[in-house]
């Protein structure tokens, strides 16, 4: 993620990080040039992450990166990245999150995790 | 909303002249608010006859004594890059709070609108010599919102009137649409803007 680019949100969680998460991702996304079918897929991803998140507080840091849309949620406690990737699976489809982002990887920070999705301007395979 | 401008008759160039109608509706916003500050706070009110400029930078070492600190934790804390893009960015983010608030129509507006003037000043001003970091905090209490637009930058100095400066409303129309301002700029930075407003019943937005 371009340290640049540097937008940290942090909001309530519930209903205020449901509505102020989405249009955020929607702001930066557009600035990436995510096209509308990718800008769509940004937003089903955070909503995945922030359905199965169990905080009181929601933390993302977005950046557009050479390829897209980078953000990360965290600080999350260990395994938890983990855990919200598998509460995301569906029969059949597997985890959502996996299956729209173009790339997922978490990012350690001991003791602390963060949960990182690349979504890129064209979708990978 | 208490304060407001004059519609503005059509043709009108703004900016025109330093005596011109910019000029006097700025003043006039500035009188409105800081007596309305002045019933509140029992700081001296502005004279009318004092020019624009200096009426300000009164004012604003008022403010600057008068301030508390901010305490209050925030439902919303944004940091944004100081660029233009980012002010879009920030009104999204109202956008959001309003969608999950069911706010809309003209208190929408005016929140927007002041806001985004507030994120507009850092990023014309805070950073003469690079880049830096524009925070936007927002929090609910009872019946009003407040925002908090704060940059890292050197605080508010006096200006030559150039052309990049602007028409000097920035403050004046945050005044005019919020039911508080309150502007804390100490000697060396950060600039902080406080603007509080008063959530009208749904009926009313």
């Amino acid at each position: 993620m371009s340290a640049a680019d540097g937008i940290v949100l942090r909001v309530a969680s519930g209903p205020l990080a449901d509505a102020v998460v989405r249009r955020v991702v929607g702001a930066v996304g557009a600035q990436a040039e995510l096209p509308i079918d990718r800008l769509q897929d940004a937003g089903l991803v955070t909503d995945a992450i922030l359905d199965h998140l169990d905080r009181d507080q929601v933390q993302i840091r977005l950046g557009t990166g050479t390829k897209g849309l980078e953000l990360a949620v965290g600080p999350l406690a260990g395994g938890e990245a983990d855990r919200i990737i598998d509460r995301s699976r569906m029969p059949d489809l597997g985890s959502i999150i996996e299956r729209l982002a173009d790339r997922v990887w978490i990012e350690r920070s001991d003791p602390d995790e963060f949960l990182c999705v690349e979504v890129r301007r064209t979708a990978q395979g | 909303m208490t304060l407001g401008f004059k519609p503005i008759p059509r043709g009108t160039r703004i900016g025109q002249s330093r005596e011109g109608l910019a000029d006097r509706a700025v003043q006039a916003a500035w009188v409105r608010y800081h007596r309305r500050r002045a019933r509140e706070t029992g700081l001296p009110t502005v004279n009318r006859s004092e020019p624009t400029s200096r009426a300000s930078l009164r004012i604003l070492a008022e403010h600057r004594r008068s301030v508390p600190e901010l305490t209050r934790p925030a439902d919303l804390e944004l940091t944004l890059p100081a660029r233009a893009e980012s002010v879009t960015v920030a009104r999204q983010a109202l956008s959001g709070i309003a969608d999950a608030m069911g706010w809309d129509g003209t208190f929408l507006a005016d929140l927007k609108i002041a806001v985004s003037e507030a994120c507009s000043n850092v990023v014309m001003h805070a950073y003469e010599d690079g880049d830096g970091p524009l925070e936007l905090t927002g929090w609910v209490e009872g019946e009003a919102v407040t925002f908090v637009v704060t940059d890292r930058g050197s605080g508010i100095s006096p200006r030559l009137q150039t052309r990049a400066a602007g028409l000097g409303l920035g403050l004046p129309l945050m005044a005019a649409l919020s039911d508080e301002v309150e502007v804390r700029s100490p000697p060396g930075g950060p600039t902080e803007v406080r603007m509080t407003f008063r959530i009208p019943a749904p009926e009313q937005m």
